[in-house]
């Protein structure tokens, strides 16, 4: 029933007040003087209050001014009564200071009643409407909380302020179901001193745990009815709720809000709280979901650092008896030469040291791959001429065959880049070297270098700025099929068309493009099956760090003649 | 403690129980006041038609014309919209109670009667009229 706080200095007319209300079944409070009815109206929340205007001390008016003025009071609806004759001027004055109505006594008590009851009537509809937009509010934020952040700490701790905010009371937490237990996610407003036992809960435990939890039921009551008379929430608490957070029809935890008052959850309440809950159990899910898989990729990543770290190591030892094999095989080879009796033997030599170059290859590749995996795989670029180690690599490979002619197109002008020599001729080999063996019949290899404006009408070769340096290799073999492309960078990929007929990991492209990338620049490949391959890769003339752009250095020092367009002064 | 009035204040008394009628006078003399008695509502609207009164207390649970239907009609005589008529009634539900003022009674009190209660009432109504 409604509270109505009854304010004047004269008793009898308090007296006659409160019989009328309390006859009529409001409960009543009342204050003699504007300070205690302030206090009054602070702490105890009337739903309404009649105020005389003619008080010692403070008056009617100065209790009006100051009860807008805060907060805590400003919705109280207030009836300002008066016995003096009826005064227009004071009655607007009233009003304009936050009165909802100026009544003038003799009061017809019938109109008084009538006219208290639709004041209420008016501020419970008000109460209705601020009550449903807290909540809209309440779940909205929810909702956002758990859109914007994937943090399950964080996402927990808005889903409690919000709902302790929304439903009025004064504590509030989030468990998680862990298999039988539930695992405090958040918590708010609960004493510290018992917050050890509020950490893990055994559902088995508590029978109001486990109707929550596996019964999937909302409970509210006492927290003595609800959990004992013993029980980690504190003595201040009085009044707990607790809802069941599902999921997609899985009950992913707890959420209990607690309140200091003896307070009965209402319909209304209950079906709001559950709302709130569905809401904040999705949020919860995705945020748990999310961690989960994060803590899996970050095993897998772990995992794969492992393996990379175990090539790495492998292949290193491996090398040291490899060392040793190509040393001897060296001494083998002069000795075999020299005896003209061990003819026979020096070829046998011979495969032995390609063999065992290769091999070197292999495991260098290795240890590259698993160099790339845990990021220890570095560039140190330097100004070197790029035309210069093409014509080295392109001279080394030649050496290498005699079914194939590698022929060099180049204009003879050194084009300095910041490159590391050793990793770009580490590509320019694998690059010719690949050209050479798959060509499996022989055949031309070309091979040209330049800037890239010389590429510019070149097929398939990616838009570039103009002055980069540009290296293509072409060959005439079997290609590479057109659906398999896009693959052809990823580690161990081998295309179908040669698997069988040419050996290799499937490494050297990967590795190739790592480093091309490193450099700041880009690899392509052209190819048509059976009609062969054109590979290419460009690089910047000056470091990929550097901010300005090359093509605004260059502009003014190409002196172009600019005829006077029409516009010209 | 009540001190008499120097000229008594007028008041009638409208009751179809002679024990009532009896106690309600005695109560009202002693503190002071001229009381008139009246047996039914009819009665009471006859006296009230001729003669001035500071106050009425009506039974409203009387044969015949009933405490409603007498402060009804009471309030059309002339000159009678704004004297204090505090009802009696044996009800006690707040509905009720709200009706006796929406006939056009001021206040009311229930019965049993509190003696305190009632001349506090009376008390308050003479001095604002």
């Amino acid at each position: 029933m409604a509270t109505i706080l009854i304010v004047d200095d004269q008793p009898d007319n308090l007296y006659v007040l409160e019989r009328l209300l309390r006859g009529n079944g409001y409960q009543v409070l009342e204050a003699e003087r504007g300070e205690v009815a302030l206090d009054l109206a602070r702490h105890n929340q009337p739903d309404l209050i009649l105020l005389d205007v003619m008080m010692p001390g403070m008056d009617g008016f100065e209790v009006v001014r100051r009860l807008r003025e805060e907060v805590a009071t400003r919705p109280i609806p207030v009836v300002l009564l008066t016995a003096n004759a009826p005064d227009q001027r004071m009655k607007i004055q009233g009003l304009n200071l936050g009165a909802d109505e100026y009544l003038t006594q003799p009061i017809n008590n019938s109109e008084l009643l009538a006219r208290i009851r639709a004041l209420l009537r008016a501020k419970q509809a008000q109460d209705e409407l601020i009550t449903a937009n807290t909540q809209l509010r309440a779940v909205l934020d929810v909702i956002q909380a758990g859109a914007s952040t994937l943090d399950l700490g964080k996402v927990g701790q808005r889903l409690v302020d919000g709902a302790v905010m929304a439903a009025g009371v004064q504590a509030g937490g989030i468990w998680l179901t862990r298999e039988d237990t539930l695992e405090c996610l958040t918590e708010v407003g609960y004493p510290a001193e018992h917050s050890a036992a509020r950490q893990l809960i055994e559902c088995a435990d508590e029978e109001a745990f486990c109707n929550a939890i596996y019964g999937r039921e909302v409970l509210h009551g006492t927290l003595a009815k609800l959990y004992g008379p013993v029980h980690p929430y504190g003595e201040a608490l009085k009044t707990a709720i607790m809802l069941p957070l599902i999921h997609r029809d899985e009950v992913v935890g707890l959420l209990q809000l607690a309140t200091t008052r003896s307070r009965d959850f209402s319909k209304n309440d209950i079906t709001f709280l559950a709302t709130l809950a569905s809401a904040a159990a999705a949020s919860v899910q995705n945020a748990r979901l999310f961690e989960e898989t994060d803590r899996q990729r970050q095993q897998l990543q772990a995992i794969d650092n492992e393996k990379d770290e175990f090539i790495s190591v492998i292949s290193h030892e491996l090398k040291n008896p490899l060392a040793s094999i190509k040393g001897y095989a060296g001494l083998l080879a002069r000795r075999a030469r020299k005896d003209s009796n061990l003819e026979g033997a020096v070829k046998a030599v011979e495969v032995i040291q390609q063999q065992v170059t290769r091999m070197t290859m292999l495991l260098d590749q290795l240890r590259d791959v698993s160099h790339i995996g845990i990021n220890r795989f570095s560039i140190e670029p330097q100004m070197t001429d790029l035309v210069r180690l093409v014509q080295d690599v392109v001279a080394d490979s030649q050496t290498t065959t005699s079914e194939h002619h590698i022929r060099l197109d180049v204009l003879d002008v050194p084009l300095h880049a910041p490159i590391d020599e050793f990793r770009v001729e580490q590509v320019l080999s694998n690059l010719v070297g690949n050209a050479i063996k798959y060509s499996p019949d022989g055949g031309d290899v070309e091979v040209t270098v330049g800037q890239s404006s010389r590429f510019a009408e070149a097929n398939d070769a990616p838009a570039l700025p103009e002055d980069w340096c540009v290296v293509t290799v072409q060959d005439h073999g079997i290609g590479i099929p057109r659906n398999e492309r896009e693959h052809l960078f990823e580690r161990f990929f081998r295309a179908e068309n040669a698997k069988g007929r040419v050996s290799g990991m499937g490494l050297g492209l990967y590795i190739s493009r790592e480093i091309i990338q490193r450099h700041g620049g880009v690899m392509w490949v052209d190819s048509e099956e059976d009609q062969g391959s054109l590979f290419g890769i460009a690089l910047p003339m000056v470091a990929a760090t550097d901010e300005e752009s090359p093509a605004d250095e260059i502009e003014p020092t190409l002196g172009e003649e600019a005829p006077a367009p029409q516009g010209g002064a | 403690m009540s001190t008499a009035p120097v000229t008594p204040k007028c008041i009638l008394v409208v009751e179809d129980n002679p024990d009532n009628m009896y106690v309600m006078d005695r109560l009202l003399t002693h503190h002071g006041y001229a009381v008139q008695q009246a047996m039914s509502g009819d009665d009471a609207l006859g006296v009230l038609a001729t003669t001035p009164f500071d106050l009425v207390l009506m039974d409203m649970q009387m044969p015949g014309v009933d405490g409603y239907s007498t402060v009804r009609a009471l309030r059309d005589l002339p000159g009678l919209a704004g004297l204090p008529v505090i009802a009696v009634t044996a009800h006690s539900m707040p509905g009720d109670r709200e009706r006796t003022l929406q006939a056009g009674c001021t206040d009311y009190v229930a019965k049993p009667i509190n003696t305190r209660e009632l001349m506090r009432l009376v008390e308050y109504y003479l001095r604002g009229a």
